[in-house]
């Protein structure tokens, strides 16, 4: 009864404490106002004390979860970065949390209460529930303060619309916190809007379908982007959900029921194992009926056609037990029913079709994969996915051999190809070799890519629009030259403004027009001359340079570019009213920063290219600097966890000084070769120079070359 | 009056029979021209293929570009439009892209019915003038035909002209003669000319006068990084040109002695 009051009446209870309380002030009468309000303190006290000890059953044993992960498009695979949450469920540190959080993910790592940052695997995954298993590397943890918390699962079942319930989670990624709600709704489905009698397939980003046999629980404990997979908490302490989707102040939540089930089943098989029959189901809301499941599809070839089923057959017994589908939220279980069988049982049905009984035996099937794994072939410039008889059968290919073409890189290899692949070809074959699965792609590409003697082209078979075709295409594109140089030119170091009529008015007598020189570059033949900011360029070697317009910024520059380089060049300047010669010396024209040469590691996920005097002018760095200029790193990449950043400097790589592009191409080769577990920079980062540290994963980075 | 009728009716005769003398000789030229311009620069006129890699903000696309170039020795030295293969940054500047690099691979030029192209490498840039220099990375034995930039035409306002481009690959890559004149000569901000009609279309094109003598290649003048600084709308000073013969001899002679073909 107690609990009962704290759990659902409490709220109730202090309002009418506070409301009576005020009224027995004022009516004079009953309780005194002092005694109303200490009954109104120790009932606020005993709420705050029921939410913080249910809250610290959970709390200690949530986590932030960080993932890198890996899609694939554009031909190429790209590293990515997720966050989401996720709870200890067990002492040997298994995590429960949703599917969409570690979904693509190749590396995880799970912050725990203590701050500490612990390494995690991936158990098992399963999309249909969008739920997934993670375990924490546990020789990586320090117990020296105690072992991890572990938060235990409650009866979802038993949960009533208004009890309260607590979400917790990493919101925007902000570390850890919690919201407090009211459960909305036990049995959310997601209904496909009016005249719609079945409940439409949700997918995830992925395309992989999800939420077939969930009814979620609807709560107004706020969630954001980064609460998924955390979970939500009753006031007893207890897992009772799986937070999944929210919006407009209401939060989504998978029963812990399902989850609890599912979590065990990844444990004991890494995956779930389900029965199916190969039917859709719908209600019989308006079709005239009174019981029965009525069968909205049915699966070409599944255990359900091979017993002639068809759609309209109304199945009024399962297993000598009567079934009937009224409302949409019949649904989930009902299919539930179906998967949780053992794959391979013997299903007995009644099933009527125009007025007609019959009895109907179906084996069960085990349920397919929706999608297969996918890869990139980075050189090739496409990526594939192994085919899945489910995705045989939606994209009516006469089997499930081969790999899909799933993105074609623009300018790559495969599109170059005559005839070029494109999205959606099925690949069947390479050099001759057939190709089944993407194992097999995957062995064949990476003995072309290990081969020091690669094939000028190689001949691939792929299958389009029920065609067959063959075409060539070459193994290895080239990788991009050094950007030729532009022609040096002469270059005086200054920079310049024109002054035109207006500007000439206000600097001189009206009548003189010329450039002012705006800046002297340091460290220039220019700024060892006798020319100063500020001085009017009138003519140079007596042919006047006189602007026609403010648009005319670059006359004077072009007629130095018409002399020679290390020729002397004699200006005519206007200083302080007075006119007079001054001769200067005429320099090739500094590199461009877009001649300047690159390189791009991909192992690292580096691109870095060659300083030029405008980097070093630019970021008022003495032009002796030497170094690369880093322009990116690529997400999730070595380089970028390691903290190099676009626009710093690599000053130094271990103990070696790069002073050129080729110093450093030398030692990213001799790094390639040797394979250290970390390497460390020094780097210039505007005015500081910090000390980094790159951690290696070199086995991963090779199998994709 | 019937004797004036006679005279008119002879003076008219005689005008009519000498006209008919002379049309031949008008239509012969230009068909020389035609014909030299066909079989004597056309076979210089080559195709270039190659990869642009654009990068931005670390992220790459690529795509297969093709433009038009000219042998200009019978080494295998080509001459194109810098921006058409792609190494015009002022233009990306001059567009607000001034962060996106521009790089290129699987530079292959094709000579005459050649389909599959020979590797070339790009050796020199002008952006000022719009130029680039090419080399086939192992020329034929055989001299190549060329367009020997030492005879030239001096160009004028009114000038006949003739430029020479290809149709694409699926047309097979056949010489295309454009016609028209100079429309106007330039000095500001260098001496260049107006190409009347679609003369200019084709960037990286070698223009000719009467009798096929080589007067210039068709460019994209784009502003300089100093106008650039202070323009309000630099697509006003964007345009293409016909840069005179002796200008890209000059250029040429300047990327040699700096060594930019070793």
């Amino acid at each position: 009864m107690q609990q009962f009051i704290q759990r659902s009446i409490a709220p109730w209870v202090f309002y009418a404490v506070v409301v009576s309380g005020g009224c027995a002030v004022q009516r004079g009468g009953g309780q005194s106002a002092e005694g109303v309000r200490d009954d109104i303190a120790r009932l606020r006290e005993d709420v705050r004390a029921m939410i913080t000890t249910s809250r610290d059953r959970v709390y200690p044993a949530l986590v932030n979860i960080s993932v890198v992960t890996v899609r694939y498009w554009d031909g190429k695979d790209i590293k990515g970065r997720a966050t989401g949450s996720g709870t200890i469920f067990t002492s040997e540190g298994h995590i429960i949390t949703n599917q969409h959080v570690t979904d693509g993910g190749e590396e995880f790592i799970c912050t725990l209460a203590d701050k500490q940052e612990i390494p995690a695997t991936l158990i098992g995954e399963d999309p249909l529930t969008d739920l997934a298993v993670l375990q924490l590397d546990l020789s990586k943890f320090d117990d020296s303060n105690g072992p991890f918390a572990v938060a235990s699962f409650g009866d979802s079942g038993a949960l009533t619309v208004g009890d309260y319930v607590m979400a917790m989670g990493s919101p925007f990624s902000l570390s850890r916190s919690v919201t407090l709600g009211i459960v909305s709704n036990t049995e959310r489905i997601f209904a496909g809007g009016v005249g719609n009698a079945g409940i439409p397939d949700m997918e995830l980003e992925s395309g992989q379908r999800t939420g077939l046999f969930t009814k979620w629980i609807q709560h107004d404990a706020l969630i954001q982007p980064g609460n998924s997979g955390g979970p939500l908490v009753n006031l007893d302490g207890q897992i009772v959900g799986i937070n999944e989707l929210g919006g407009n102040s209401m939060g989504f939540a998978i029963p812990s029921n399902l989850a609890q089930q599912v979590a065990g089943l990844l444990l004991e098989h890494g995956k779930v194992p389900r029965s199916w029959i190969g039917i859709s189901v719908r209600t019989i809301e308006n079709t005239g009926l009174d019981a029965g499941v009525l069968i909205g599809s049915v699966v070409e070839d599944s255990p359900a056609d091979r017993a002639t089923l068809e759609p309209g057959d109304v199945i009024t017994h399962m297993d000598g037990e009567g079934v009937t589908i009224r409302f949409l939220e019949q649904i989930p279980p009902y299919l539930k029913r179906i998967a949780d069988l053992p794959i391979g049982s013997e299903l007995a049905l009644r099933v009527i079709r125009d007025g007609e009984s019959r009895e109907v035996s179906i084996i069960t099937q085990p349920m397919l994969q929706d999608l297969g794994k996918e890869r990139a072939l980075r050189a090739w410039g496409i990526t594939v996915r192994d085919i899945t008889p489910r995705m045989a059968r939606d994209l009516r290919l006469p089997d499930d051999r081969g790999v899909l073409v799933t993105s074609v890189r623009s300018g790559s290899p495969a599109e170059q190809a005559r005839p070029g692949l494109s999205w959606g070809d099925v690949l069947r074959g390479i050099d001759g070799e057939t190709i089944d699965t993407l194992d097999d792609v995957l062995v064949k590409y990476g003995a072309i890519a290990a081969a020091e003697e690669k094939p000028e082209r190689l001949l691939l078979e792929f299958d389009r629009a029920g065609k067959n075709n063959v075409t060539l295409i070459k193994p290895a594109p080239n990788k991009p030259n050094d950007p030729p140089r532009e022609l040096p030119k002469a270059w005086l170091g200054i920079t310049t403004q024109p002054v035109t009529n207006r500007l000439a008015a206000y600097l001189s007598d009206g009548s003189i027009k010329g450039y002012r020189v705006t800046r002297v570059y340091p460290g220039t033949l220019a700024a060892t001359s006798d020319i100063r900011v500020g001085d009017i360029v009138m003519a140079v070697d007596g042919t006047a340079v006189a602007p026609r317009s403010p648009d005319d910024a670059g006359r004077m520059a072009r007629a130095l570019r018409k002399l020679d380089i290390d020729s002397v060049a004699t200006l005519t300047v206007l200083r302080d009213g007075e006119q007079f010669p001054v001769e200067v010396t005429l320099e090739g024209s500094p590199l461009q920063q877009s001649e300047a040469r690159r390189d791009r590691n991909t192992d690292f996920g580096l691109a870095v290219r060659e300083l030029t005097f405008y980097d070093r002018d630019d970021n008022r760095w003495e032009q002796s600097l030497e170094g690369v200029l880093v322009e990116g790193t690529d997400t999730g990449s070595w380089a970028e966890s390691g903290g190099v950043q676009s626009s710093e400097v690599i000053l130094r790589i271990g103990k070696t000084r790069i002073e050129s592009i080729e110093a450093y191409r030398e030692m990213m080769a001799r790094i390639e070769q040797d394979r250290p577990a970390r390497i460390s920079m020094i780097v210039l980062h505007g005015s500081q120079t910090r000390y980094l540290v790159i951690e290696t994963d070199w086995p991963l980075a090779k199998s994709e070359e | 009056m019937v004797r004036q009728m006679k005279n008119s009716v002879l003076v008219a005769t005689g005008v009519a029979f000498l006209s008919l003398v002379a049309m031949p000789t008008v239509a012969s030229a230009e068909s020389q021209t035609y014909a030299t311009i066909i079989n004597d620069r056309a076979p210089a006129v080559v195709s270039i293929k190659y990869i642009l890699r654009m990068s931005n903000a670390g992220e790459e696309q690529e795509q297969e570009q093709e433009t038009t170039g000219v042998l200009i020795d019978a080494h295998g030295l080509i001459l194109c439009s810098n921006t058409e293969v792609g190494g015009n940054t002022a233009l990306l500047r001059a567009f607000g892209m001034g962060e996106m690099t521009l790089s290129q691979s699987d530079v292959r030029v094709l000579i005459g019915d050649d389909t599959e192209g020979v590797p070339a490498t790009i050796l020199a840039r002008d952006s000022e003038l719009d130029l680039a220099w090419l080399q086939i990375d192992e020329p034929a034995e055989e001299a190549y035909p060329f367009i020997d930039m030492a005879q030239s035409a001096l160009l004028e306002p009114g000038t006949r002209l003739f430029a020479v481009g290809k149709t694409n690959e699926f047309f097979g890559r056949e010489p295309v003669v454009f016609e028209g004149h100079v429309a106007a000569e330039i000095k500001t901000p260098r001496r260049m000319f107006v190409p009347s009609g679609s003369l200019g279309v084709e960037h990286g094109t070698p223009v000719f006068v009467e009798g096929g003598v080589f007067a210039g290649f068709v460019v994209l003048y784009a502003p300089d990084p100093e106008d650039l600084e202070l323009a309000e709308d630099p697509t006003e000073m964007m345009g293409s040109f016909i840069l005179p013969a002796k200008e890209v001899e000059k250029a040429t002679k300047r990327a040699r002695e700096a060594g930019s073909f070793d």
